[in-house]
């Protein structure tokens, strides 16, 4: 039995401590540490998956994880009926353009642009997907102050292997298994590596903490 | 020995989560808003105005206030249904609770007034 008990044990450790080549947030997000973003337009979301109705209606769900994360995001439903009446519905319009104006027009430090990649569900293969990028920038030098994939796959009958992960997946799964809910859980794993912002008491103090890659992967099994 | 191993995993799970509170409660509004956009309809609105006043009035989280924007997106949907008094106060309370909301929302009330 102690045998088991400390494999369990390596492979958490394990688990943990994948990232310990990675740069440290502070170096990772320097510019977002210099500028001190609070807050954040989130702009309608790029939609290049299938899913005609995916935009709308995952707009709204972004501003939870920046809020945790001690950020300020405009109201969604106000900002979006702003936004369509300024005809600034087609994010991919702006992406690439100067983002000083809309700086000055809401009165924010970042503008967040979302590419929804994938969203998907098959029956065949039961499992849902969601590919999401998160491209944070700068409205004072048009600078990318935070830039993140995360994709998640949940699976209704493959073991992910890890504890954690399994624990998260089953939530995932009882709760309903709609691609929503997944896309929500990408939200809230990808943004969490965010260096903290004004309203957490982590703020300025986690420059020390290691950043997670880039892509972020993982798959959630459904476990009940 | 399930129960040992059972316990080994919640010590660990409970070591590498820290238990740390959320800066703010944010319980339904996901569902809520989810069925707003989907659907639109009376029954939508009135569930996301319950969930609105319970985020108000029972904040939680480590900040013991409302989560930013819930005010401002509360007062807009009062607007929306024509009652523009109570609209009002909402978004003048976003302001006050987030400064940094006020450029935008002073812009939506300005439009009011006219």
């Amino acid at each position: 039995m102690k045998k088991i008990v400390y494999f369990a044990l390596i492979v958490t450790l394990l688990a943990s401590c994948k990232a310990t080549k990675m740069p440290t947030k502070s170096v990772a997000y320097k510019t977002l540490y210099s500028e001190k973003p609070i807050s954040i337009l989130a702009m309608p979301p790029i939609n290049r998956s299938t899913k005609v109705e995916a935009k709308e209606l995952f707009y709204s769900s972004l501003s939870v994880p920046f809020t945790l994360n001690g950020y300020y995001v405009m109201p969604p439903l106000l900002s979006m009926e702003i936004l369509k009446e300024e005809s600034a519905y087609d994010s991919e319009m702006f992406i690439n353009g100067s983002m000083i104006k809309v700086g000055e027009l809401f009165g924010v430090d970042a503008v967040l642009f979302t590419t929804i990649h994938e969203w998907s569900k098959t029956s065949v293969a039961s499992q849902i997907r969601v590919k999401i990028e998160y491209l944070l920038k700068s409205t004072k030098t048009n600078e990318i102050l935070f830039n993140r994939v995360g994709q998640i796959t949940l699976q209704t009958s493959v073991n992910s292997g890890s504890i954690l992960v399994n624990i998260v997946g089953s939530m995932v799964a009882t709760a309903l298994t709609k691609e929503i809910v997944v896309g929500r859980s990408c939200n809230i794993y990808t943004i969490s590596d965010i260096p903290a912002g004004k309203y957490s008491p982590m703020f300025m103090k986690d420059g020390e903490a290691k950043s997670q890659p880039k892509e972020f992967k993982t798959v959630l099994k459904n476990s009940y | 020995m399930t129960k040992y191993l059972l316990m080994t995993a919640l010590g660990i799970i409970a070591i590498s989560c820290k238990t740390t509170k959320p800066l703010y409660n944010w319980k339904g509004y996901d569902d809520a808003v989810y069925a707003y956009t989907k659907t639109g309809d009376e029954k939508s609105v009135e569930n996301l105005i319950k969930i609105y006043e319970k985020l108000i009035k029972k904040s939680g989280g480590t900040r013991q206030v409302p989560p930013p924007g819930i005010c401002a997106d509360y007062g807009y949907i009062m607007i929306k249904k024509g009652e523009n008094s109570k609209g009002i106060e909402l978004l003048t309370k976003e302001t006050v609770l987030y400064p940094e909301s006020k450029q935008f929302v002073d812009r939506i009330l300005k439009r009011l007034e006219k």
